[in-house]
């Protein structure tokens, strides 16, 4: 088959290749559709913005299309009479009419692309919709698509088709991102000013992908404007943030500079200072985050470029407590540092290489310092130091091939090297009774895979991209080699109306403990092990596909079943600290958890309008989502925290004039699968060698040290009440005279439902009958919270 | 468990700066009761607490029941006795009715008249009252290995007494080897004979201070990697150790209107180990226990489904086989 495409390549054919840029900036546009109407050719434009068409031989011309969302179209009549290089600059559609847009062609259609799964917000659409406390936030948005749910009330973890956050593959600039949270969880790290795209996969993974069993999370920073110096910026209630861009040598060379910080802790302290004034003990709390985006590239020419992009971001929360003869200081800090640098290659008109140098780093740290003085003038110290840690360096080729009017290949390698420390606790001084002292020595392991797929038109109604990725895992004494089949396909039933259908195996072999629930930097990352197996998943999914031109509407109805092996959790009872050991000298985490099986369905329903007057999205996804651990519930088949049968979100946005936007989104969710008491008892253990009675009353001595237990049930049969919520947003555009500014008013929660927390089980006495009764209390977090900033872009 | 504490006490922190932020966005009550909630078919059940041994002489079998949320009046901190059951306990040859004891709260039965508990025999325990039955199987397990090494050491503890003085404390710590084959599971015991001060109320009532012996249990370290419950799982027919053990040799502290006086030295006149071989009921009920409890000091964790192999009902129906030794100090 190679060989044949190869032949075929050398001998007939003509290929149109090239860049699309966006014009005004010079931005590389990924995504674009090129395609010649009426035939079953077309391909796409790389993440690079490289395209290349390849045509069977034609007499006369043919009409060559250019189309992506929020551009205009640009068409060229091409003789193809030999191949051909040429750059396309896309014209913005914000700067046209509305009429000019829809009276073309302007959408990449989702009918015509066998990729299924695939969620795309365009940036600009994300800095429409609502944010909490005026920051918006891309992984917020995405919590918004059918497939994808949020986990606790205002947390940015994304759980896509019944899978965990750890089984999100989150790629910055080809770097992997293990920790996304800021402000344990309720922001994103991602800063949508930077960011040029983003596209989540749920299903039907094409094969450069692997590694995570849930989804693939691509994001792609600008490259900054090469042509002026532009800057944006904003000012919010909880941070501020700024970006510049520009050239560095005109045409050649731009650079992008994006910085956001909190002030919380600032805003915070003189209330806090305030609140203390009497009290004996000081508490001096203090909490920020910061994140900086920056990104450089040179351009060598058509054939080489170059990039270079980093990220470093830094939360900090600490707290000094200072009494007359003591003095406590601590801290929880943790950070991502990425850095990715890449070379574009090409080869001629039908063969794109790049390759990239990746570098990624997830920190987190406690530390804790308690000083007191005691009686006899001696100083009594505790200190305690926490580090877990994951630190990668990769290096990875991708080659795109298109030999062949009806065949687009993509193939390469990757190899990563993981360093883990998953938790190494060094705890001194006098107040320690048992010090501990835990290796910081890393564990390596190595991940590599390697990759082939070949998209391919088969006829007028048929394309299918069949695909298959190798993937390897080595550390210490162990080894795991795993094929991954890739397939999905899209069969046109009719105009713009198509049936897909897709098949993804996929492999695990770094894992996340978590048992918060929450984005806390408490959860671990650790490797794959001889007793901890790689975690594996099989996903079908189906569905159908419809464009509706004239509104320019997307509809896609999906159904998946999706069966996950060996996935990970702690056992009952351990979390990141408590480890419990069986006989181990030191600590090990792989004593403390366990693994099983989960497997998951349910169908999706996206109806979507990404430009126009009025854009947004219904989507409503009906699922459920199972589990059975061995060593949990008794190991028996239970509902994970967040399995939700039902969940609806409605977005819209609708552009009033020019001076003024409006946005509301709408949310529904079942309540999570909780585990509250049902019953309380007390426990009667055996005491081999004697001890003391809990119990005041002798004649119960012999029930010795019994503690007050509660029965459970089954684990997770409790049901939250569901989640609900509205958002809205209002935002004033004025052009002064060298800038533009926004004004944005919002309110979350706008009609202040009381949303569930976490519930817990109190007592308290009825005032009528005087009788001590358990109560169940719900907590809820966030009422109805307004918001105000500003944004100014120049 | 400090660790625990102080990982608490930051995030209190945390969340106080939190709330902090969310006073400067808004108020309201942000709790509130959720109204006539009420679980379906939440009926009280029965929980059973026994431990077979071939060492008893009396087989006693507790019984008490649950008390389900929401319906009843919250419990006074004591186990709730149900003394109207018939407790059977049968092997494959013959069946004993419990009588209830009602002076020690126990149903019970003298070991000789089921042929006393031998290792190796399966035990049937059927229980019912006016309202509900359960039932439970254990098999008792042969005697365990022989403890193989013992190590018996001092160490200074790490800060002083009320004086400043640094005090010792005794550990000890020992070894067994695994029979071969899976399915083996331990418990390990101990406890000293020591020679100290007490104090005590005289004839007139007043406190005197008294020197006599005492049996103290061994104190096991197993905050970090060790346990008292472990099982053959990842050792199997290989060398086991216990956590360390540990006596405390600090010199007990007695007020007075004089303010704190120091007693004497403690001695440790012996100490006995011990290695109970359970059944997977006993070791897994147990540990389930005691990760609740951990647990419970957590606010990371996740709730501890409580193990049980009472059918119909909560707590164990478990048994051991032990083996011990005397050391001196």
């Amino acid at each position: 088959m190679l060989l044949f495409v190869w032949q075929y390549s050398l001998s007939q054919s003509v290929t149109l290749s090239g860049f699309i840029k966006e014009s005004g900036s010079g931005e590389l546009l990924p995504g674009v559709s090129v395609f010649v109407p009426g035939t079953p050719h077309g391909t796409a434009s790389n993440t690079y913005g490289f395209y290349s068409l390849t045509l069977p031989p034609f007499e006369d011309t043919v009409e060559v299309v250019f189309s992506s969302v929020a551009y205009q179209s640009q068409f060229y009549r091409w003789h193809g009479r030999e191949n051909m290089t040429l750059n396309i600059f896309m014209e913005s559609a914000t700067q046209l009419e509305e009429v000019s847009i829809s009276a073309r062609r302007q959408t990449n259609f989702v009918s015509q692309t066998p990729q299924m799964s695939r969620l795309e917000v365009p940036i600009a659409q994300v800095k429409k919709i609502p944010g909490f406390l005026g920051e918006k936030d891309v992984l917020k948005v995405l919590q918004l698509m059918p497939g994808v749910q949020k986990g606790s009330e205002g947390q940015s973890g994304l759980y896509v088709r019944g899978g965990g956050p750890d089984q999100n593959l989150v790629i910055l600039d080809e770097a992997i991102v293990y920790n996304a949270n800021h402000l344990f969880g309720f922001f994103s790290i991602f800063n949508g000013d930077a960011l040029k795209s983003v596209e989540l996969t749920k299903g039907g993974f094409p094969a450069q992908f692997g590694g995570r069993l849930s989804s693939v999370l691509e994001m792609n920073m600008r490259e900054g404007n090469k042509e002026k110096l532009k800057g944006e910026g904003g000012i919010g209630l909880v941070a501020s943030r700024l970006t510049l861009e520009g050239p560095l040598a005109k045409g050649k060379s731009s650079f992008l500079v994006s910085g956001r910080r909190t002030y919380i802790d600032i805003l915070a302290k003189p209330f806090i200072a305030q609140q203390q004034k009497n009290e004996e003990v000081k508490v001096n709390p203090g909490y920020y985050f910061y994140d900086l985006n920056a990104k450089v590239n040179y351009d060598f020419g058509d054939k080489d470029k170059l990039y270079l992009s980093g990220y470093l971001g830094q939360d900090r929360f600490s707290v000094i407590e200072k009494g007359e003869r003591s003095r406590m200081d601590a801290g929880l800090n943790w950070g991502n540092v990425t850095a990715t640098l890449r070379w574009n290659h090409l080869f001629g008109s039908r063969l794109f290489a790049n390759t990239s140098l990746v570098f990624s780093n997830f920190r987190f740290g406690i530390d804790n310092y308690v000083e007191e003085e005691r009686n006899g003038g001696d100083k009594a110290e505790f200190k305690l130091k926490y580090l877990s840690r994951i630190r990668d360096i990769g290096l990875k080729t991708d080659f795109d091939y298109y030999p062949h009017p009806s065949h687009a290949l993509r193939f390469g390698v990757q190899v990563t090297r993981h360093q883990f420390v998953p938790s190494a606790l060094v705890l001194t001084g006098s107040l320690v009774d048992v010090p501990l002292r835990q290796s910081t020595t890393p564990d390596l392991s190595v991940e590599s895979g390697i990759y082939i797929q070949d998209t391919w038109q088969l006829g007028n109604r048929v394309k299918i991209n069949a695909g298959l990725r190798w993937s390897l895992f080595t550390a210490d004494s162990v080894s795991y080699s795993r094929p991954e089949p890739r397939f999905s396909s899209a069969i046109r039933l009719a105009n713009q109306f198509s049936f897909k259908a897709s098949y993804a195996e996929m492999n695990q072999y770094v894992h996340l403990l978590s048992n918060t629930g929450l984005g806390l930097p408490t959860d671990l990352w650790v490797p794959t092990t001889a007793r901890v197996k790689p975690q594996h998943s099989r996903q079908l999914a189906a569905g159908f596909a419809k464009d509706l031109e004239k509104p320019g509407l997307t509809l896609t109805v999906e159904g998946y079943y999706k069966h996950m092996q060996d996935i990970l959790n702690y056992k009952e009872g351990a979390s990141f600290l408590s480890f419990q050991g069986e006989g181990a000298s030191e600590v090990n985490w792989e004593n403390s958890v366990t693994s099983g099986k989960g497997w998951s369905y349910g169908a999706e329903f996206l109806l979507q309008r990404k430009t126009g007057k009025l854009s947004g999205w219904v989507g409503y996804t009906l699922s459920w989502t199972y589990w059975k651990f061995p060593e949990l519930n008794k190991g028996e088949i239970f509902f994970p925290r967040y399995d939700r049968r039902h969940d609806l979100s409605l977005v819209g946005i609708y552009e009033l004039s020019k001076k003024i936007h409006l946005s509301a989104v709408w949310v529904y969710g079942t309540g999570n699968a909780l585990t509250l008491p049902i019953a309380t008892y007390r426990t009667i253990p055996h005491m081999p060698s004697g001890g003391f009675s809990v119990y005041a009353n002798p004649a119960l001595a012999p029930f010795g040290y019994g503690r007050n237990v509660s029965d459970y049930g089954t684990k997770n049969s409790f049901r939250a009440e569901p989640y609900h919520r509205m958002d809205i947003s209002v935002q004033f555009i004025k052009q002064k005279r060298r800038y533009e500014r926004v004004w944005d008013i919002s309110f979350y929660n706008l009609y202040n439902r009381k949303n569930p927390f976490f519930y817990n089980i109190e007592n308290e006495v009825d005032s009528r009958t005087n009788v001590n009764k358990s109560v169940l209390k719900r907590y809820s977090l966030f009422p109805i919270i307004p918001s105000v900033s500003y944004g100014f872009k120049f | 468990m400090a660790l625990n504490s102080d990982m608490m006490r930051l995030m209190a922190r945390a969340g106080f700066l939190l709330c902090f932020a969310w006073m400067i966005a808004s108020c309201g009550p942000l709790v509130e009761t959720v109204p006539e909630f009420e679980l379906e078919h939440n009926e009280p059940k029965l929980v059973i607490h026994a431990y077979l041994s071939p060492h008893d002489t009396l087989v006693k079998v507790y019984v008490t029941k649950s008390s389900p949320v929401f319906k009843e009046a919250v419990p006074r901190g004591e186990p709730i006795v149900v003394s109207n059951a018939v407790v059977v306990l049968a092997d494959a040859a013959k069946e004993v009715v419990l009588s209830y004891d009602s002076a020690h709260l126990v149903y019970s039965v003298n070991a000789d008249e089921i042929g006393g508990i031998r290792p190796g025999v399966t035990y049937h325990l059927r229980v019912r009252d006016d309202k509900r039955s359960v039932e439970a199987e254990t098999t008792v397990p042969p005697v365990p290995p022989a403890i193989a090494s013992y190590q018996l050491d001092t160490s200074y503890t790490s800060f002083g007494d009320f004086s400043g003085r640094r005090d010792t404390s005794l550990t000890v710590q020992f070894t067994w080897k695994d029979p071969p084959g899976p399915g083996n599971y331990y418990r390990v015991a101990g406890k000293a004979l020591v020679l100290t001060d007490y104090r005590e109320a005289d004839q007139d009532g007043k406190p005197v201070i008294k020197r006599g012996r005492v049996t103290t249990p061994l104190q096991w370290n197993d905050t970090f990697g060790g346990s008292e419950l472990q099982s053959d799982a990842n050792s199997n027919g290989g060398v086991m150790q216990s956590p360390l053990g540990r006596i405390s040799l600090r010199r007990p502290v007695f007020w007075s209107e004089n303010g704190p006086e120091s007693g004497g030295a403690v001695e440790v006149r012996s100490i006995t180990l011990g290695l109970l071989h359970t059944d997977e009921y006993y070791y897994r009920y147990h540990q389930s226990a005691q990760a609740h409890d951990i647990a419970a000091d957590n606010p990371f964790a996740e709730p501890v489904l409580l193990y049980s192999n009472v059918r119909g009902g909560l707590g164990v129906f478990g048994s051991y086989n032990s083996f011990s030794i005397d050391v001196k100090p």
